[in-house]
């Protein structure tokens, strides 16, 4: 995804400063879920508006397709409302002997969720890939998310991934120690043991990261650190006359999707 | 005398597709301390986790007769790995607990276990410490310990990654001595000239993935030509 | 890349399509009113270290949620995390700390949705914590400050945090219409009694090694019990509340229907919904019980919420007083 988002620098999309773009991902979702069930028609044009832009992006849609099944698995929750939503019922035979009773209302629920569902994630997801992370945190600060947690969050996603070599190595140690001798015998110790000892690893993270923290903290005063956001004053740039009119005209676009969804549901 | 240490046509790239180690062949014979050289990012630690089974790249090794990928977790108990960061490797309350992890996960009869951490701690000249908290020692302790930890389980390999890094000078004099005395076959990485001319017969000098030379230790630290060109000098 | 490192606690992240927008709604106003209000007690206690401390923690329990242990056969035991950080570094500090986890969760790997963010702060980070927090105390006071008083109570801590906040999001997948009560909520109990149970035993291990390296970081909460009391009573009620709606939502769901009634609550929850979404399909508005339920539950936690903006409302002016005198 790295190479993807070198790739397309130059690309407008990517350009897009992230108020609106962040702005706009949000209010799509927030619409799309307000869409009545059956509004099948309306989730297409969500999906083709969708699509346009990722089009637009020059976004692989297999990344995006990837990320999607990701979050499927939640679907489980929904399925008890195939067979106890409301009556009408519909009986379908599996087998000569055994039916089962579909609620019509159930199913359309369920597919509905499912439509809501992809389609929420998939604007999430084209907003991180075309979205550095620093941008979105400044554009953040910008929809006046408090200034102080966006701090906390853009200094968490700095050591994110220095955080994430830690624990591979911890892993690595662990596993390089976990072997069993060659007359089979039971191996792996107690259940408590294994946890104690994962449970260690955790804790020596953790006292690890609260002394990293403090020279983090050494390290910014002697950069004469204040708590005003460094972080947004470099990414943020005000909007341009164009960008403002882009958002606009999404914002219009959801907004005639969703009256006719209305209209329609 | 058939080679403790039998590496055919290793490679192994990372999943963002950096590839670390490209077509290694080698082979160690069973007691030989031998040192791998070569730069930052030269692929040395990579080599080194795949003695037993940490990462695991195509080719084949060939540990005293075990393929390790087919005998995973019986070579991890045959080679013993020391990490560069000795607190990645101790994560219990008391140096025992560490020391006899890799026992406890064995499964050998507690009897055992305590006789076996007792003596590893003395190897390591830290007899005693059973009780101690391993977070509050010192970086030369800690270093100790990490090799007791491998120690007790009787491995008959010991790999180490920069071992030497982060020691103060009577720190690493002592610590050369205690790997000068054991006597398990050992591959060393490290960019410490100092350390393998002491410790070891011979030195591999790997770079970009690559080996890009295998001799005596006296050859290859008398050719600094060679050194300097790969960025150890 | 990081990979995401399991899906099994992703029956905690609820993605986007699952929650109605106005329960979406409601979690995101909570949520962010008790996040301001961490914000400004962590302020005050940390100061100017408060923005590396909780930055570093949250990287630091994201990172340590990849580490798992085997339970049996081929299920690993995790970390959520909210009892851990509640432990070590008190409640406010922590709920900074999970926001931060389950924000970028879901900006970065979308796990869980946006619009659902707000419930899953709400479920993960409030309620984690203050659960945490409140049964943490409770075991602490009975079972003593001893080594296996603190394994017992962070055990049972992280165990609740996890049972309770899966309760919470039954219920809001019931209010959303996206599961009928009385499959939904014992299934997310039963499956999160067994997850709550690696939760426990990590948390247990972890609180084991930090006492013995920095016993001081265990004792520090404790200097200051009285300024959390609010917190302790929020976590105990918030149990208590999901630990009794959840079994009468899934068998009994006409008890509670006067209790609500009695409140007004049921009106103005149904007036509201109609008219701040005018013809959006409230799914279960037709089950009286279901939006008895669902009312009860919004009702309860706004009041709880302005019962606590209110208290520290009086607070921040009285310091403010000081300040001028």
């Amino acid at each position: 995804m790295e190479q993807d988002l070198q790739n397309h620098q130059k690309n407008k999309v990517y350009q897009l400063n992230a108020v609106v773009k962040l702005i706009f991902i949000l209010l799509f979702i927030v619409f799309v879920n307000l869409t009545p069930i059956r509004a099948y028609k309306a989730f297409f044009l969500y999906f083709l508006f969708l699509i346009t832009i990722i089009f637009i992006a020059q976004i692989q849609y297999s990344i995006i397709i990837k990320r999607t099944i990701l979050s499927l698995p939640f679907i489980i929750a929904a399925v008890p409302i195939l067979f106890t939503g409301y009556a009408p019922y519909e009986t379908f035979m599996i087998i000569p002997g055994i039916e089962i009773n579909f609620s019509i209302i159930g199913v359309q629920k369920f597919i509905s969720i499912a439509i809501k569902s992809i389609l929420s994630i998939q604007a999430a997801v084209l907003l991180t890939i075309t979205t550095p992370m620093p941008e979105l945190f400044a554009a953040m600060e910008s929809i006046k998310v408090p200034q102080l947690f966006v701090s906390v969050i853009s200094l968490a996603y700095r050591y994110l991934f220095i955080m994430r070599d830690e624990v591979i190595r911890l892993n690595r140690a662990r596993k390089s120690r976990s072997s069993t001798l060659l007359d089979k015998r039971r191996s792996g110790g107690s259940l408590w043991w294994r946890a104690k000892m994962a449970g260690g690893m955790l804790g020596n993270l953790f006292l690890r990261s609260i002394e990293r923290s403090d020279r983090v903290y050494s390290a910014m005063l002697s950069r004469g650190y204040s708590r005003v956001g460094v972080q947004s004053k470099l990414y943020s740039r005000s909007l341009f006359k164009n960008e403002l009119y882009i958002l606009f005209v999404g914002i219009i676009l959801i907004l005639i999707i969703w009256t006719f969804a209305m209209l329609i549901g | 005398m058939t080679a403790i240490i039998d590496i055919h046509d290793l490679s192994f790239s990372y999943p963002d597709g950096r590839q670390a180690i490209k077509n290694i062949t080698l082979r160690i014979q069973t007691g030989e301390k031998v040192v791998l050289m070569g730069p930052n990012g030269a692929g040395k630690s990579t080599l080194l986790y795949h003695m037993n089974g940490v990462l695991t790249g195509t080719g084949k090794i060939i540990i005293k007769g075990y393929e390790v990928k087919e005998n995973l977790s019986f070579v991890r108990s045959l080679v013993g790995l020391i990490f560069q960061n000795p607190d990645d490797q101790l994560f219990s309350t008391t140096v025992f607990e560490d020391v006899a992890f890799g026992l406890i996960y064995q499964g050998l009869d507690i009897n055992l276990v305590s006789e076996r951490v007792k003596l590893a701690l003395e190897v390591v000249q830290m007899a005693g410490s059973e009780d101690r908290n391993p977070y509050h020692l010192s970086t030369g302790e800690k270093k100790r310990i990490a090799i007791a930890t491998v120690l007790s389980m009787h491995p008959e390999i010991l790999i180490l990654d920069e071992p030497t890094a982060g020691l103060d000078p009577r720190g690493k004099r002592e610590f050369i001595e205690l790997l000068k005395k054991l006597p398990q076959t050992m591959l060393i990485a490290t960019h410490d000239l100092d350390l393998a001319e002491k410790v070891s017969e011979r030195i591999i000098l790997i770079s970009d993935g690559h080996i890009r030379a295998d001799g005596s230790t006296k050859d290859i630290l008398l050719n600094k030509d060679l050194l300097e060109k790969h960025g150890l000098y | 890349m990081i990979k995401l490192p399991y899906f099994a606690s992703n029956f905690m992240h609820i993605p986007d399509g699952f929650l109605s927008v106005f329960v979406s709604i409601i979690f995101w106003v909570l949520s962010i009113l008790l996040l301001i209000k961490a914000l400004r007690k962590t302020n005050q206690l940390l100061q100017d270290r408060q923005v590396p401390l909780m930055g570093v923690l949250a990287a630091a329990i994201f990172a340590g949620q990849m580490l798992n242990f085997t339970v049996i056969g081929g299920t690993s035991g995790h970390l959520l995390g909210a009892a851990l950080a509640t432990i070590l570094l008190g409640p406010w500090p922590a709920v900074v700390v999970m926001t931060s986890v389950v924000s970028m969760q879901a900006l970065i790997f979308q796990d869980g949705g946006l619009l659902a963010l707000g419930a899953n702060i709400f479920n993960m980070a409030i309620i984690g914590v203050f659960v945490s927090y409140s049964v943490y105390n409770i075991f602490l006071r009975l079972l003593g400050r001893k080594q296996w008083g603190i394994t017992i109570s962070g055990f049972l801590a992280a165990w609740s945090s996890i049972l309770v906040a899966s309760l919470a999001c039954a219920l809001q997948l019931t209010i959303s219409g996206t599961s009928p009560a009385n499959i939904v909520i014992p299934a997310m109990a039963g499956i999160h009694v067994l997850i709550g149970i690696g939760e426990g035993l990590i948390t247990s291990g972890a609180l084991i090694f930090v006492s013995a390296a920095r016993k001081d970081l265990l004792s520090a909460e404790e200097e200051r019990p009285r300024s959390n009391k609010g917190v302790l009573i929020g976590g105990s009620v918030l149990t208590l509340m999901l630990a009794v709606l959840s079994p009468l939502a899934s068998s009994h769901p006409d008890g509670l229907e006067w209790v609500a009634e009695k409140s007004g609550f049921i009106l103005l929850a149904r007036e509201t919904f109609y008219e701040l979404i005018p013809d959006y399909n409230f799914p279960r508005i037709n089950n009286p019980a279901i939006a008895t339920i669902a009312a009860g539950v919004i009702g309860a936690v706004i009041v709880f919420v302005v019962v606590f903006g209110l208290s520290n409302r009086k607070k921040t002016v009285q310091h403010d007083q000081i300040l001028q005198d």
